[in-house]
């Protein structure tokens, strides 16, 4: 592990400053001085013997320190054992890959969750200062826009809550303890940002957009701790997740991400490299211009867009007008027709009326004789 | 990474190199999904995709990294194609800048990775041979002087990606035997350290005393 580790830092540092000082080969750490583990032990024995032969010739006088250092090599020996037992020597059969790699996982995360408190950005590396130093090259640069990488994310405000999805996650990365949990932070930003990145573009997106957003992400979140989160997971994760799989590509992108903020020019940019020293110098007069031509460019936006508006509702309201005309069109000629109908039925009601009248004058008289004879009877009756 | 032997599969890592606009997206997706162009391909991104195979009753799971090509990012290519057992290179017939783009990429990959990576040269966008401005021989005598395998594909038609990629396959898998044997007959400990914790009880019994057991 600490081979790989090392070989992946290496992104900055030269080969030869990785080697041993001793020019065994192998690489060196600079918590052992610039020497490898073997070198380092070596050395630490060749100071530490002299101490040694001087204890037993003083403890040598007495006659049972030779039981007692048998026994100690016993206890020793069975110690090995335990342990070798423990990783591989116990005699059940292979399990499949996919379970021990899952076994893996999750004996690195109990581990590493135990010992974050220790590890993660240990005083015996400049991880704090690298962190400091890299925060504030980013600060130095939330100039930066989305145009001038060249990040074709829609609009700002379609496409901001899943950029906004991105931020939380990776700033997310800082609090998880485990490093695939980091890991697995580092794929939801990545799966945020293809969210957005699919809003803008029909078809899916490449490593081109994705790197530049990421970029975008990494300026705009400035995640606290960067450095030493991501030395920590390549330091203790897994290698075959951060080598393999989609969490390793991810994270690539990330160191990439990373490396390609801390070497930024103008021309990265298409900047000349004077606009690009006018930014990180005198920051304010052109970041405020640039501000303002963005407020103008979105206020502008904004009229043409309400104009728009204002016109789809003339037109609307025009629609409605002649709608609204032919309707009352049609109500009067529908009046009319039914006023002319009225007047037909009316001269019809007449005309029968007049028959009915006819009719019932004849009617009456009958019927005033017949209550004349009524009235004849009443009265004979009472 | 080299492939993890046991269970007899292998995993290889992939990287796509090419600049902007030869194609790498829509030949890894013609050749993943299927898919040219089309409306419904269902993956948010083509930039890591998938696949697996079985070639010669072995099973190979295949991860394509695609990389970023504009000149800005070129700086980065170290970071993405460490430990990858295959590259393609990706050049357009019609643009004789690309294919200078992957010389460089191929000097750049045998710096870094040696003779251990399987190198493919893909001469993309067969469709449009009437435009061509990369002569075959050319790219093939040149494919041929830098150790790597020259192919001539087209994902519009959907021509020659997956004879690309199960040559490829099959090329890494033979450098992935071999590199196994090497390691077989030599110093079978050291390998199988690189996988695996190993516990060297190497402290000389000559000095048993109690001071070297803390420091080991």
């Amino acid at each position: 592990l600490q081979l790989r580790s090392e070989r992946f830092s290496g992104i900055r540092v030269s080969q030869e400053e990785l080697l041993c000082k001793n020019a065994c080969g192998y690489y060196g750490n600079p918590a052992w001085q610039g020497l490898c583990s073997k070198c380092w032990r070596e050395r630490a024995r060749a100071a530490g013997t002299p101490r040694e032969e001087i204890r037993p010739r003083s403890d040598g006088t007495l006659p049972t320190f030779s039981k007692f250092e048998e026994k100690k090599n016993i206890e020793k020996g069975r110690r090995i054992n335990t342990v070798r037992r423990l990783f591989w020597g116990s005699p059940s059969p292979p399990k499949p890959q996919a379970q021990v790699t899952q076994i893996m996982e999750h004996v690195e995360k109990l581990i590493m969750t135990r010992l974050h408190k220790w590890v993660f950005c240990h005083d015996s590396c400049d991880d704090e200062q690298k962190d400091l130093a890299l925060q504030r090259r980013i600060r130095s640069l939330n100039w930066v826009t989305p145009q001038m990488l060249g990040v074709p994310f829609p609009d700002e405000k379609v496409s901001f809550d899943m950029v906004g999805n991105a931020f939380v996650s990776i700033i997310e990365m800082d609090a998880k303890r485990a490093p695939q949990d980091k890991l697995a932070c580092v794929s939801k930003c990545s799966q945020h940002v293809f969210e957005a990145l699919s809003r803008s573009n029909s078809e899916p997106a490449n490593a081109d957009d994705f790197l530049s957003s990421l970029v975008y992400v990494v300026l705009k979140a400035n995640p606290p701790r960067l450095h030493s989160n991501m030395q920590y997971v390549i330091r203790f994760g897994l290698p075959h997740s951060l080598m393999a799989g989609e969490s390793g590509y991810y994270f690539t992108n990330l160191s990439c991400a990373v490396a390609f903020i801390e070497k930024l020019d103008g021309p990265a940019l298409s900047l000349s490299p004077e606009e690009f020293e006018g930014y990180m110098l005198g920051q304010r007069t052109p970041c405020a211009l640039n501000r303002r031509q963005q407020v103008i460019s979105d206020t502008q936006n904004l009229l043409e867009d309400l104009k728009g508006r204002q016109e789809k509702l003339d037109q609307g309201m025009d629609a409605l007008n002649a709608q609204l005309q032919k309707w009352v069109q049609e109500v009067h000629s529908q009046l009319d027709e039914t006023r002319s109908q009225f007047v037909l039925a009316q001269k019809e009601i007449t005309a029968q009326k007049e028959v009915l009248l006819s009719t019932q004058d004849n009617k009456e008289e009958s019927v005033l004789v017949l209550e004349d004879q009524d009235g004849g009877l009443r009265e004979t009756g009472c | 990474m080299a492939a993890a032997n046991s269970g007899k599969t292998y995993s290889f890592k992939v990287v796509l190199l090419g600049e902007g606009c030869v194609g790498k997206t829509s030949l890894v997706l013609r050749y993943c999904e299927n898919k040219f162009n089309d409306k419904h391909i269902t993956t948010l991104q083509a930039s890591f995709l998938t696949k697996k195979l079985n070639i010669t009753g072995k099973r190979v799971n295949l991860a394509i990294w695609d990389t970023a090509g504009q000149e800005r990012f070129h700086a980065l290519g170290p970071i993405y194609y460490r430990d990858s057992n295959g590259a393609i290179l990706v050049y357009d017939i019609t643009d004789e800048d690309s294919f200078q783009k992957v010389k460089n990429w191929v000097k750049e990959l045998r710096k870094m990775l040696g003779n251990e990576i399987c190198l493919c040269i893909v001469g993309n966008k067969i469709d449009l041979d009437k435009d061509r401005h990369v002569s075959v021989e050319e790219a093939e005598s040149y494919a041929e002087s830098v150790g790597a395998k020259h192919y001539h594909t087209s994902a519009k038609l959907n021509k020659g990606i997956e004879e690309l990629f199960l040559d490829l396959c099959k090329r890494m898998m033979e450098t992935a035997q071999a590199e196994e044997r090497l390691k077989g007959n030599g110093a079978s400990q050291s390998a199988s350290s690189r996988r695996g914790v190993q516990i060297v009880d190497d402290e000389p019994q000559a000095t048993p005393a109690g001071g070297c057991c803390s420091s080991g």
